[in-house]
């Protein structure tokens, strides 16, 4: 009886197959004589696929079966929903099923089964025949690959700024679980001073300290101190940080502190300066990227707060009668002797170049209603944004050392990192102003009612929400600037990239391209792949915060 | 406490605290700030400047002078440039060479946004797929090349991929189509359009026309009647009808093409090379000609003289090889009265050339009575079949694995993006959107069309704008396997000339007005889907 039965619905199956138009049997059965045609193929390529291609039956037969029966387990129906829900899909699942083995094979075939790991193995001429990957270039090539050209003596340096940051991301891990717990503020303040200080430290291991003349340059330090105490009391009047003596003392003395602490460590000898030019490998990456992001916040902060500022422009009858004045000098002044030197049409049409400030002061009144600070965010955000990174690269390169006094050499890593810094700075903006955006009107008018100043606001109320709403977006741009520090190599720098492409270039490590460039992918692939699903999953928490 | 209530009396705010003034003051601060900004840094600027100045703004009389900033552009550039898509020789100008460089990005680029919205809908549809295992292998696609530079795979594909393939004459032909893939070159199959072609293009406009016309009024005919509405098909089959008899007159024209034959008393029509053929090899038909040695066959092929940039070679090769007659192409010249030369030395048995040139010059020919010009039957579109002659490969679409690999490096990754982008669009759609559309009874392809597609365009086309302006600027990475784009061109540039503040100026301007444009074809598209929704 049963056997019947499942007999009959076979049968209405294929009945209810050939009900449907001509041209989509022809073309269901064209993609199924297709892959059979496949199958055959790839079987008689890679012999294991008969075992897939019987797991395929053995599995298909067994959830139709069981959907015929009406009797699904729970494996059934599991297979029936995410595998076999209808032809189409059995098929493909066919196909991937059948092609993902020999894949799989010839992957593990390269890189485990006929590869090499001694690094002593991997020069051209002691290379076994027969090998496909010489895995002995990475630990071969390792100090290379990670610090460069960088002299042996820094490497503990190095060491120490890595176990730093480390030592700090973890504690910062754990409390962050505690506080949520216990709500312990000297612990949290603790680790937040840490970071605050950790540029500095950074500073003095990589970069290192000049041995200074004397321990304290008084003039200096009375300036530094000044400065400070001007902004901190500034701070105060706005009501940023309470107004208390114990701040107050702070402030005064926070300067002297450190410019001592940093004497001492010049005296000492302790960190003599490393040349930036012999920083190398993964290490420049992680400077590029810890360097340009760390700079470019403030930046981006005030940029997108500028490409939003809707204060009020300079006043048009102003503006229109400077404008006025500036294209009568300029036509009276300039014009006539380019004119008379002209050489060609195209030299006769720039000699009225004062009509353009015409159109100029139209735009800029038409679009930015004479709010100068307005205009020039958003011009310096579009410009950066409308180039390709390697421009801005070779921007800095060729520009920045003409703003550097005469005799100063700008070396060419600075440059590169100040292009790195504009870069991030303006899609930082961009990315700030969508979470400023994206504050409702309300929170404004709020801390308006409870008498907040401008900066109070911006400091207390709206930066916080904003920043919070795109941590998503700037671990995404981080991860997009630690992904982009690979193409330094192109401007003459030793990232990693440009280490690897050097390092085949070796004679013992010739040829090796593949091994190299497949060990950078998968360096850069796990950076990424954990900032990045890092910051999936607070999308996906704020998403369900919001529902 | 007085003090304010007189404030209040006189209901005046302080001009330090009045937000007005405070706006106006902080703009002159600003102006100030950078205004000192400038000035400290400045004064290095212009004496380094200066320095600079005297080499960069030089005339050709040697004087100094700031409008002889760009001259040096008007001079040869001095350098080759591997591929171009107009004419360059390294005489030319550096004008030419940096129109070179704008015309390869934007060869290279575009070709990416259109592969890669191929591969970003199918990957992002897949993603969405109730099959567990294409769902997987679509998200995997996207981790993995989301999460590695781009830089990466383009040297990845260049030096791994494309270098390791064998030389030419052991090009790879994948799955035994006439594909050959080797270091040197990826040649293709080409789709050459003869000059009777445009006959065709011109009725498929026609047809594309009256298919709008047509479709609209038969939807709104049917809709009067309230019957199930046959528009579209109705107005496929008008627009197939007239298509067909585009097709019909391109087939009717075949005076554009024609071939010389050395002969007149031998060959008289095209179906006496046939004829000939087997006399030259001594054989009864074509099927023998076939069992002949490789050296035998090349020695009694017919030998064709061709005109370089002509289409009758690939129309003459097309019918040769459909008629399956042993042929070789021994020369190819740049003019017809070099081929002509060649030919009357007898260096081929034919010649293949468009007839409107071949007809003024014919008269050079010392016998020209003895030469017959003979009209050649001409298909309007063929299909150019890349071979291999002499250790090359001639004919089809040749592209070179610079090219191809910053191609599909740029692909893979903006494939890679937009397959989120357009998930993204979809999930968009609320649930009940697809509920309602079932219930209302709409047929699958009805409810992409109307209801599905024009909301999720609505969110995808936004983000997809600005991922193809990315793959434009992200083209500029060709550098790295030595693509000959427009920053590789100006960068080359630079160093010759060594005008650097010229050449980064050209660039800047250069990419600035591809992303204006970019961002006005997306304000256009914002404005407009604005106006929809009210």
């Amino acid at each position: 009886m049963q056997t019947k039965r499942l007999l009959y619905k076979l049968l209405e199956t294929v009945r209810d197959f050939f009900k449907k138009p001509l041209l989509t049997i022809i073309i269901q059965l064209a993609i199924i004589a297709f892959i059979i045609w496949y199958t055959v193929r790839q079987i008689a390529a890679f012999p294991l696929s008969i075992l897939i291609l019987l797991l395929w039956i053995v599995t298909v037969l067994y959830s139709l079966i069981a959907e015929f029966r009406h009797s699904h387990t729970k494996m059934s129906l599991w297979l029936k929903k995410n595998l076999y829900s209808s032809l189409f899909n059995s098929c493909l699942t066919l196909v991937i099923f059948i092609s993902l083995p020999s894949i799989l094979y010839s992957i593990i075939d390269y890189a485990i089964l006929r590869a090499t790991f001694s690094p002593s193995l991997t020069a051209p001429g002691v290379r076994p025949p027969n090998v496909s990957a010489s895995w002995g270039v990475i630990p071969g090539a390792w100090k290379l690959l990670a610090t460069g050209t960088l002299e042996p003596v820094h490497l503990p340096r190095v060491w120490i700024a890595f176990f730093w940051m480390m030592i700090l991301a973890i504690l910062t891990y754990i409390t962050l679980r505690i506080v949520q717990k216990k709500k312990n503020p000297t612990l949290r303040k603790t680790i937040t001073s840490l970071w605050l200080i950790t540029p500095l430290v950074l500073f003095v291991l990589l970069v290192g300290i000049a041995k200074p003349a004397q321990l304290v340059d008084i003039a200096s330090l009375i300036k530094g101190t000044m400065v400070v105490v001007g902004l901190a009391l500034i701070m105060m009047w706005q009501k940023v940080i309470p107004l208390s003596i114990k701040n107050i003392i702070i402030a005064i003395l926070i300067w002297p502190v450190f410019s001592v602490l940093w004497g001492f460590l010049g005296q000492s000898g302790l960190f003599p300066p490393i040349n930036p030019e012999k920083w190398g490998g993964l290490l420049l990456t992680t400077i590029i990227t810890i360097f340009a992001s760390v700079i470019s916040f403030p930046i981006g902060v005030a940029l997108a707060f500028g490409r939003k500022s809707q204060l009020r422009g300079i006043p048009d009858w102003f503006l229109w009668i400077l404008t006025v004045v500036i294209v009568i000098w300029g036509l009276a002044t300039s014009t006539p002797a380019m004119l008379s030197s002209a050489r060609n049409t195209l030299e006769k049409l720039m000699a009225f170049w004062p009509l353009l400030i015409i159109l100029i002061t139209y735009l800029f009144i038409k679009i930015f209603k004479g709010n100068v600070i307005a205009a020039s965010s958003t011009v310096f955000i579009e410009v950066i944004r409308g180039v390709p990174l390697i421009t801005i690269l070779f921007l800095a390169i060729v520009m920045a050392p003409l703003f550097v006094p005469e005799g100063v050499q700008l070396k060419n890593t600075w440059s590169v990192l100040i292009g790195y810094t504009l870069f991030n700075s303006v899609y930082l903006a961009e990315v700030l102003r969508g979470g400023l955006n994206a504050i409702p009107q309300g929170q404004y008018e709020a801390a308006d009612a409870i008498g907040l100043n401008t900066i109070q606001k911006i400091w207390f109320v709206i930066l916080p929400q904003a920043v919070q709403m795109v941590i998503p977006a700037l671990v995404n741009l981080f991860v997009g600037l630690f992904k982009s520090t690979s193409i330094v190599g192109i401007v003459g720098l030793f990232d990693l990239m440009g280490i690897v492409s050097s390092v085949t270039g070796n004679p013992a490590w010739q040829g090796l391209r593949t091994e190299l460039y497949i060990f950078a992918a998968l360096i850069y692939f796990l950076g990424s792949y954990v900032l990045s699903s890092y910051s999936q999953r607070i999308e996906r928490k704020n998403l369900i915060k919001k529902r | 406490m007085i003090f304010r209530r007189k404030k209040e009396a006189s209901n005046q705010i302080p001009f330090w605290r009045d937000i007005r003034v405070f706006g106006i003051i902080g703009q002159i601060l600003f102006i100030l700030l950078i205004f000192l900004f400038f000035r400290t840094i400045g004064s290095n600027f212009i004496t380094n400047i200066g320095k600079l100045g005297r080499a960069q703004f030089i005339c050709q009389d040697g004087s100094y002078n700031l409008k002889c900033a760009f001259d040096f552009m008007r001079t040869p550039a001095g350098f080759g440039i591997a591929e171009s898509v107009i004419p360059y020789e390294v005489t030319d100008s550096y004008w030419q060479a940096l129109k070179v460089g704008l015309f390869n990005t934007l060869k290279v680029s575009l070709l990416a946004i259109l592969f890669s919205t191929i591969i970003g809908v199918v990957v992002g549809i897949a993603r969405l797929s109730n099959n567990w295992l294409i769902k997987n292998v679509a998200r995997w696609y996207v981790e993995i090349i989301r999460n590695t530079p781009l830089l990466v795979q383009i040297v990845f594909i260049y030096f791994v991929v494309f270098l390791t393939m064998p030389s030419v004459n052991e090009s790879l032909q994948p799955l035994g189509l006439p594909i050959f893939l080797s270091r040197r070159a990826m040649v293709f199959p080409a789709v050459r359009l003869m000059p009777s072609s445009a006959w065709i293009i011109a009725f498929i406009v026609l047809g594309l026309i009256q298919f709008q016309i047509s479709y609209r009024k038969f939807s709104e005919s049917s809709a009067r009647k309230h019957k199930q509405s046959h528009a579209f098909r109705n107005a496929g089959l008008i627009f197939l009808l007239i298509v067909g008899i585009g097709i019909l007159i391109a087939n009717s024209r075949t005076s554009s093409q024609s071939i010389l034959v050395a002969d007149s008393t031998r060959i008289n029509s095209c179906q006496d090379i046939e004829a000939y053929a087997l006399r030259k090899a001594g054989v009864a038909n074509i099927a023998d000609l076939q069992k002949l040695e490789a050296e035998k066959l090349t020695e009694v092929s017919i030998k064709i003289c061709t005109v370089n940039g002509t289409s009758s070679e690939s129309n003459l090769v097309s019918w040769l090889q459909k008629k399956k007659i042993p042929f070789s192409v021994v020369k190819r010249s740049s003019t017809v009265t070099q081929a002509l030369n060649s030919y009357e030395k007898g260096d081929c048995d034919m010649l293949a050339a468009p007839i409107n040139l071949i007809a003024g010059e014919k008269a050079s020919l010392t016998d020209h009575q003895k030469h017959l010009l003979l009209p050649f039957p001409e298909s309007p579109v063929l299909l150019d079949r890349p071979r291999i002659e002499n250790a090359r490969v001639v004919g089809g679409m040749s592209f070179s694995p610079e090219f191809a690999g910053l191609l599909l490096g740029l692909s893979f990754y903006a494939g890679a993006f937009i397959a989120e982008i357009v998930r993204a669009g979809i999930q968009a759609i609320p649930k009940g959107q697809f509920e309602a559309a079932t219930a209302l009874g709409l047929t699958e392809w009805q409810k992409l069309r109307l209801v599905i597609l024009p909301q999720s365009l609505r969110v995808i086309i936004p983000p997809l704008i600005s991922e193809y302006l990315g793959t434009i600027k992200d083209s500029s990475l060709g550098i790295a396997i030595g693509y000959p784009d427009l920053y590789n061109v100006a960068s080359t540039t630079l160093n010759q000339s060594g005008r650097s503040l010229q050449v980064i100026l050209i660039i800047m301007v250069v990419y600035l007005t591809l992303s204006l444009i970019t961002s006005a074809i997306l304000n256009w598209y914002n404005n407009k889907i604005r106006f929809v929704e009210k």
